[in-house]
């Protein structure tokens, strides 16, 4: 019997909605696919299950947000701390490496923090995203119930962090250059949170633990 | 949407689940509904008590997932027919010209 993408699967049930609403969308999907493999094919049922995957998306997401308890707001910051304090030895590391190497090759170090500074900006474009991933992951597998709302979680809880401290001490990045890099450092998140939820798919439990 | 949910589990009966009701409301109104958006319809319908519903065994077409069959309620018997009546009422005194059966 034809099995549905297994990784839209994991993805799908990552979201972490009411695991009712996950079991039968996802048995629905399951079953379409499958006649459509012998009818259609199967490069004709995989393209229809994508489209499908994702048109569930906002009501999986919706029934998530529904089950949302105060409790668990606490809990969904507290990982994302724990995510963003896993990630500064990382980043110190990288910046010591950077440092490094640029040093060796004889380019100014540290790099002025200024957005005239093509090396500054270029080094913010890739360490937003790189930070993105990589603690979008860690805040998903910290949510083992729901981990890409986990990641969410996690890239609003940075970027909010960002823009409090920016009130304080201002961006040395323009504000386009900075939404840019923001912007990409919640889509990194997610796709951490993606890549950790295909690797291990969710718990097929609810995610309040009423 | 609900009332296009709830006469379709009326008319599957003993077949309403997901899959059959998305099918059947599709083909009626011409429009592609997601998985999604039928199963949103049916748990707000299961909320309001106009509908009730019951895992079937897991089958190995679903990857091993039940089926949740859909039934009337008392309750969505009276809803339907409320709203039979109220549409009659609404159509009522409209000149025959403009209603489809006469054009």
């Amino acid at each position: 019997m034809s099995q549905p993408p297994r990784a839209l699967e994991s993805i799908l049930k990552g979201l972490g909605a009411d695991p009712y609403l996950s079991e039968v969308i996802l048995g629905d999907l399951a079953e379409e696919y499958t006649e459509r493999v012998t009818f259609d094919g199967r490069v004709e049922a995989r393209r229809w299950y994508i489209g499908e995957a994702l048109r569930s998306v906002p009501h999986l997401l919706r029934s998530a947000m529904t089950r949302l308890r105060v409790g668990d707001v606490p809990r969904l910051i507290g990982n994302s701390l724990f995510a963003w304090l896993t990630l500064l030895p990382v980043g110190l590391t990288l910046y010591a490496i950077v440092a490094g190497v640029l040093r060796v090759l004889a380019i100014e170090w540290p790099i002025p923090p200024t957005p005239q500074n093509t090396g500054f900006v270029a080094l913010a474009m890739v360490a937003m995203p790189i930070s993105g991933l990589v603690g979008g992951y860690i805040a998903a597998w910290r949510n083992a119930r729901a981990p890409l709302i986990g990641a969410l979680a996690f890239g609003v809880v940075l970027t909010s962090i960002n823009l409090i401290a920016g009130l304080i001490v201002p961006s040395p990045l323009t504000f386009g250059l900075r939404f840019v890099a923001l912007a990409m450092f919640n889509v990194a998140a997610i796709v951490g949170g993606v890549i950790r939820a295909t690797r291990r798919p969710a718990l097929a439990t609810s995610y309040s633990r009423s | 949407m609900e009332l296009t949910v709830l006469l379709a589990v009326a008319r599957l009966g003993d077949d309403a689940y997901g899959l059959a009701v998305r099918r059947d409301v599709s083909a009626r109104t011409g429009r592609d509904y997601s998985i999604g958006a039928v199963y949103t319809t049916l748990q707000r319908l299961e909320d309001k008590g106009l509908v009730r519903s019951r895992a079937t065994d897991p089958l190995p077409v679903r990857g091993g997932r039940s089926r949740r069959q859909f039934k009337l309620t008392a309750n969505g018997t009276r809803a339907m027919r409320e709203a039979e009546r109220m549409a009659a009422s609404v159509w009522a005194g409209i000149p025959s010209t403009i209603r489809l059966e006469q054009a």
